[in-house]
């Protein structure tokens, strides 16, 4: 039987860099020397080990087998589309909570993004949310942020982009990441207010993310309910966003639609799932599931306004 | 406390100046009245963030409706009263008390994210210098009130002042050549905020007058002899007027409104004669002052 036995502690300890000290353990068993390499290495990549706190055993049949964490989760990485999206799901499982430095890095970007736009409040109703959550403020813009550290988007898209935090959000987290840009940005929305527009937008992509990037972006101005049926591109998304409407039947209109062009590992995010005035999708998630149990893989966050996230299996 | 709905039914320019009506009675009579209003559909974005209004029912029978007129226009020409007295006068009159007037100028209240927000110019166009707003068209109604040698301002200060073009496109505003263009691009909120963010602006007695009026910004007002000037002119305004320079109008305005109607037409009949005094360079030179004299800088 070939196997890998992995063992990680978190010692408690900080080194001189302030990461947390992890002590590894491993034996294998019918592995070569190169293959236990191998297997080591992917399981520090695949699971991130060092970011779980404790003690945690993977049996790995070797590389390009299957692994088994303790808690249950299996992780095949000879299957592509199972891989990201499990992938994905068993990182994120440890990302739905309030980190620190990713919260610095999601304020940073808003900051920046206010001095540019002194009249835009988003900034303030967002220091609200924290002020009101403390270290348990968690919303999607974190999870953009701690996706980019170990994932990469090819095509996304949003309903409801607004000015374009969010969009310019995933563009910081995957600069700072040193990922490559998308392919393809199509941002949805309205755009009828008289405050936002898709010029604002690429000036704000551009301030955040630079490098000519906003050249990418593709709007599509309307009534989302028509203009993304409409849609039939070449590709499929690795993200979505769907932040448009909240009336219930709009929202649900939304998420039908964007169903389609959803990639295989991809992921659908909900917004505003919470029971907060202005939010309160909830409802609408759920009967979202139905009948689509298996199809996803299924994360939500209650905390401030809410979120939700279908990782397509 | 006495419920008022007062109601005007004329246009945008109109209606926006007689928002000093209600300013003036709350001034003068705190706390006494509670004052809402009924205007043309669109208009009541004039009123937003007004702090005099307050939501009335139609049907409420405490309610005393109003409707607000400037009846002071007719003798204008003698008088010298100012449009901006003319609603309070006439609301004063009909609550027979009296209402002090405080400002020739009405109301715009923007918010603040209105006023800190980008400007629709850069909204649309990524422009993020400064701009004077050009208002070169008519109205349908008011075919006397076009000038034209707007192009050639633009042209003559062309390097120095970016012009954005605005207007509705269901009025005549044929384009301009080397201006931002921002016509059929702005709703009335769009356009106070287009304004507040403008250097100046160039226009006829028209809304974008009364606009600058409300916010108290530089105007060169290409008015000719139509309308008394002292009815319509501001002291924050470069109001180039010819009212005793054409026998048709030798004092007052000829107040007619429809180029047909004009009798000392030239052109072939396209340019009035108090329009054709107006050059170019007058023009250039009123804006130039605002610099010169220090309310503007390059």
């Amino acid at each position: 039987m070939r196997f890998l036995n992995f063992t990680a502690v978190d010692t408690g300890k900080i080194d001189s860099n302030g990461k947390p000290i992890i002590e590894y353990t491993q034996h294998g068993e019918g592995l070569s020397g190169k293959e236990k390499e191998a297997a080591t290495r992917w399981l520090l990549q695949e699971i991130t080990m060092p970011m779980i706190p404790g003690k945690i055993k993977v049996d790995c049949l070797g590389v390009g087998g299957t692994a088994l964490l303790n808690d249950g989760r299996v992780i095949n990485p000879t299957d592509e589309k199972q891989t990201r999206s499990l992938r994905i799901y068993n990182y994120l499982q440890d990302k739905m909570r309030h980190d620190p430095c990713t919260n610095v890095r999601v304020f940073d970007v808003m900051k920046k993004l206010k001095a540019l736009n002194p009249g835009d409040t988003y900034l303030e109703a967002y220091e609200g949310h924290y002020q009101r959550n403390g270290d348990k403020f968690l919303d999607y813009y974190h999870i953009l942020h701690e996706l980019a550290k170990k994932f990469s988007f090819d095509h996304v898209m949003e309903i409801g982009c607004r000015t374009g935090i969010s969009i310019c959000q995933l563009l910081s987290a995957l600069k700072d990441n040193g990922r490559e840009m998308p392919k393809t940005i199509d941002l949805f929305d309205v755009f009828n207010d008289g405050f936002i527009s898709p010029m604002l937008v690429k000036i704000n992509v551009n301030h955040i993310a630079g490098g000519g990037i906003s050249q990418e972006i593709k709007f599509h101005m309307g009534d989302s309910k028509k203009t993304v049926p409409e849609f039939k591109p070449d590709y499929k998304m690795s993200w979505i966003l769907v932040d448009g409407s909240h009336d219930r039947k709009d929202a649900m209109a939304d998420l039908l639609n964007v169903e389609p062009l959803v990639a295989d590992g991809g992921i659908i995010c909900f917004d505003d799932i919470s029971p907060e005035p202005e939010c309160n999708l909830y409802p609408v998630w759920q009967e979202f599931k139905k009948g689509r149990e298996d199809k996803y893989y299924w994360l939500e966050s209650m905390n401030a306004k809410g979120f939700a996230l279908a990782i397509c299996r | 406390m006495q419920k008022l709905i007062l109601s005007n039914p004329l246009s945008p320019g109109d209606i926006l100046i007689s928002t000093s009506a209600f300013r003036d009675l709350h001034l003068a009579y705190p706390g006494q009245y509670l004052t809402d209003f009924r205007v043309p559909s669109g208009c009541e974005q004039i009123f937003e963030n007004n702090p005099y209004i307050t939501k009335i029912d139609d049907n409420d029978p405490e309610a005393r409706h109003i409707r607000l007129d400037y009846s002071e226009i007719h003798r204008s020409g003698v008088s010298g009263r100012a449009f901006a007295e003319a609603h309070t006068m006439d609301l004063a009159k009909n609550l027979g008390i009296e209402i002090p007037i405080t400002k020739l100028s009405p109301d715009i209240f923007l918010s603040e994210t209105e006023k800190n927000w980008p400007n629709p110019v850069m909204l649309e166009h990524g422009y993020t210098g400064e701009y004077w707003l050009i208002n070169s068209g008519i109205k349908s109604d008011y075919t006397l009130k076009r000038w034209h040698r707007h192009q050639l301002v633009v042209d003559e200060l062309q390097g120095k002042i970016q012009f954005v073009q605005i207007g509705q496109l269901e009025h005549d505003h044929p384009p301009l050549k080397n201006v931002i263009d921002m016509r059929g691009k702005t709703t009335l909120r769009q356009l106070f905020r287009l304004s507040y963010h403008a250097q100046g602006a160039i226009s006829a007695v028209s809304l974008q007058m009364v606009i600058m009026m409300a916010l108290e910004k530089p105007c060169v007002v290409i008015a000719g002899a139509r309308e008394g000037c002292r009815w319509q002119i501001y002291p924050k305004h470069r109001f180039l007027y010819t009212n005793g320079c054409v026998p048709c109008a030798p004092h007052d305005g000829c107040w007619k409104s429809k180029l047909k109607d004009c009798v000392n037409l030239l052109d072939y009949g396209k340019v009035p004669l108090c329009m054709e005094l107006i050059k170019a360079r007058h023009v250039v030179d009123a804006i130039m002052s605002y610099y010169q004299g220090g309310v503007c800088a390059f």
